[in-house]
């Protein structure tokens, strides 16, 4: 029975690590497709930094990344954010490279949009009390109380785009990656790196500490002392593991459907 | 069915309906086989484990059924009964308000995915998805609970779900304390196995269905002994689309109803079949197909969606409450 038991939290703890693995295989893969470019090449796929300098969408932005969010609360002055749509827009416009190329970009909608999540997270803040009052009842009915928290990317912005590379009469980048068009706020390729070295630690760090349990476990004499404590630890950490391994799951998420959710509380 | 018409059968002595003896007769099996493993040397073998393994699934069927219709005359009744179905899955039952009445029958309607819905889990050998699927589903579904619970009104879920919690929880500790090893192989195991199996659930019924549509959103089992066992749990589609009916009354409404709508490749005789087909003797999970055209809005058979909806919640939240009598 013990052996059965062992051989299940290992499947387990294989199993949670190759759900991690295939998140980072994916985000390894999207790094690699952000081949960094100095200049625009023709036909090339790869990642340059620009500054925006025009926008077409409204209030002037070129893009922007919206979650589409519902609120509920009791009317205890506190409100809960559940997320219920990811979208990004590229509205068009234009920006400036470092060379000062400047390249046109149309309207798509096959575009990723990744927000500064700090601004995002700014940007989804009350603006005062009376705007959480005022939500409130809303909040209360059964279908909540719907929002959309909008960041752009705006003139004088620096953005990162990776797209694939085109020269007719003037430089434009076309949709190229496996997601279309990148846009972002922040250095994808340094989000993306930092990712992947968050889910290598956590993959090797369960398989240890799930080590450690199985070597407690099975210290002799068998169903002892330490063995007790050791698979103790094990039914803990198999039950813990799981919900940490969605979390991970959750937060590489790439920024442009990363989870906001959130919450307002309204002061007294 | 509205809260308010949810109306006892006279004539029955302490059920609603007669048939929810069967349910507690199988609660009964299944603690019976617990206490007879914990106690009795001789009971601790395969034979007992593999069944009391079975019964811990049948008991989370349980407290699915039991979460939409309460078993019991007494409301107070159905709520103690909670307490001892949640320590037989090792979960509070409770939980399946928020997870499975409020966000499983909404399917992704609301925006985001279903907590336990099949697209959490993407391995290309399709044995590791139904291997993994609880360890994904099970997170997300109490994280979900949590979040429902800080912004829900209901008058007494909080404190219902920490009872069921401290029960489930407190009597397992107990056992632990009294005898380590006995506890964990011959009671959290069946305990963990029961309720990870009801979470795979989901995966099975719904996994390469069409969740938009009206009447090919689920994947039926129809053996007449499967469903005798499984208080007619088999019978997926008609329960997503009449929360409130009974689960005796599943079965001849998933023939007059179901069955002349629905794509036929999704009634299956044999779950053991199915099971076996698309898990162990097909490798690679399989490409979502269509199943027939999307019957359209107007089909008069059932009442939109949202107010069918609307309606299941009700009365799902009603059974939870002492306050509706």
């Amino acid at each position: 029975m013990a052996a059965l038991a062992l051989a299940v939290f290992w499947i387990h703890v294989l199993l949670i690590a190759a759900a991690a693995g295939q998140d980072l295989i994916e985000l390894a893969r999207l790094r690699r497709s952000l081949r960094p470019l100095t200049s625009p090449r023709e036909a090339w796929v790869g990642l340059l930094r620009a500054t925006v300098v025009r926008g077409d969408g409204p209030a002037g932005a070129l893009a922007s990344n919206v979650v589409e969010q519902v609120g509920r609360g009791k009317g205890d002055g506190k409100l809960y954010f559940s997320d219920a749509a990811h979208r990004s827009e590229l509205h068009g416009g234009e920006i400036e490279l470092a060379d000062g190329v400047r390249v046109e970009l149309v309207a798509t909608d096959a575009a990723g949009v990744w927000p500064d999540l700090a601004a995002r997270a700014a940007a989804a803040a009350p603006s005062s009390s009376a705007q959480i009052t005022e939500a409130e009842p809303q909040a209360r009915r059964a279908k909540g109380y719907p929002r959309r928290v909008e960041v752009e990317l705006v003139e004088g912005q620096p953005v990162w785009i990776a797209g694939r590379w085109t020269h007719a009469d003037r430089w434009q980048v076309e949709p190229g990656l496996a997601g279309g068009l990148l846009i972002s706020a922040i250095d994808p390729r340094r989000w993306l790196a930092r990712k992947c070295w968050i889910i290598v630690s956590f993959i090797v760090g369960e398989i240890v500490i799930a080590a450690a349990c199985t070597l407690a476990a099975t210290w002799p004499p068998l169903f002892d002392w330490v063995s007790m404590l050791g698979a103790g630890a094990a039914l803990g950490f198999f039950l813990a593991v799981q919900p940490v391994g969605v979390s991970l799951n959750e937060s590489v998420r790439t920024p442009d459907r990363a989870y906001l959710r959130g919450s307002w509380t309204r002061t007294p | 069915m509205a809260a308010s018409e949810i109306a006892a059968s006279p004539g029955t002595f302490l059920v609603r309906r007669r048939e929810e003896w069967r349910q507690i007769g199988i609660v009964a099996v299944y603690w019976g086989l617990l206490g007879a493993m914990f106690f009795v040397p001789a009971a601790r073998n395969v034979l007992v484990f593999a069944g009391a393994c079975y019964f811990s699934f049948l008991n989370s069927v349980v407290i699915h059924n039991h979460m939409h219709q309460g078993v019991f005359h007494s409301k107070r009744l159905n709520l103690v009964w909670r307490a001892i179905l949640s320590f037989g899955a090792l979960y509070p039952a409770s939980a399946n308000i928020p997870a499975h009445n409020l966000v499983h029958h909404h399917f992704d309607d609301d925006g985001d995915l279903d907590w336990a819905a099949p697209d959490h889990v993407r391995f290309r050998w399709n044995l590791l998805n139904l291997l993994h699927f609880p360890n994904v589903a099970g997170p997300r579904t109490f994280a979900g609970v949590q979040r429902w619970a800080a912004s829900s009104r209901h008058p007494s879920f909080v404190n219902q779900y920490r009872l069921e919690t401290a029960f489930a929880f407190g009597l397992t500790g107990l056992l632990f304390v009294i005898d380590f090893w006995t506890a964990l192989f011959f009671v959290v195991i069946p305990q963990l196995y029961g309720a990870r199996c009801i979470l795979r659930i989901n995966l099975i019924q719904h996994d390469g269905a069409q969740v938009h549509s009206e009447w090919n959103h689920s994947r039926n089992f129809v053996g007449r002994g499967f469903n005798w066992i499984m208080c007619n749990n088999g019978y997926h589609t008609i329960h997503h689309n009449r929360a409130g009916m009974h689960w005796s009354e599943l079965a001849p409404a998933h023939q007059r109803e179901v069955v002349p709508r629905m794509d036929p490749r999704l009634d299956e005789r044999s779950m053991v079949w199915y099971l076996l087909r698309t898990y162990l003797l097909r490798p690679l999970r399989p490409a979502i197909e269509g199943h027939g055209p999307i019957p359209s809005g107007d089909d008069r058979s059932l009442a939109p969606r949202a107010q069918r909806r609307a309606e299941a919640d009700d009365t799902a939240l009603a059974e939870s409450t002492l306050a509706v009598s």
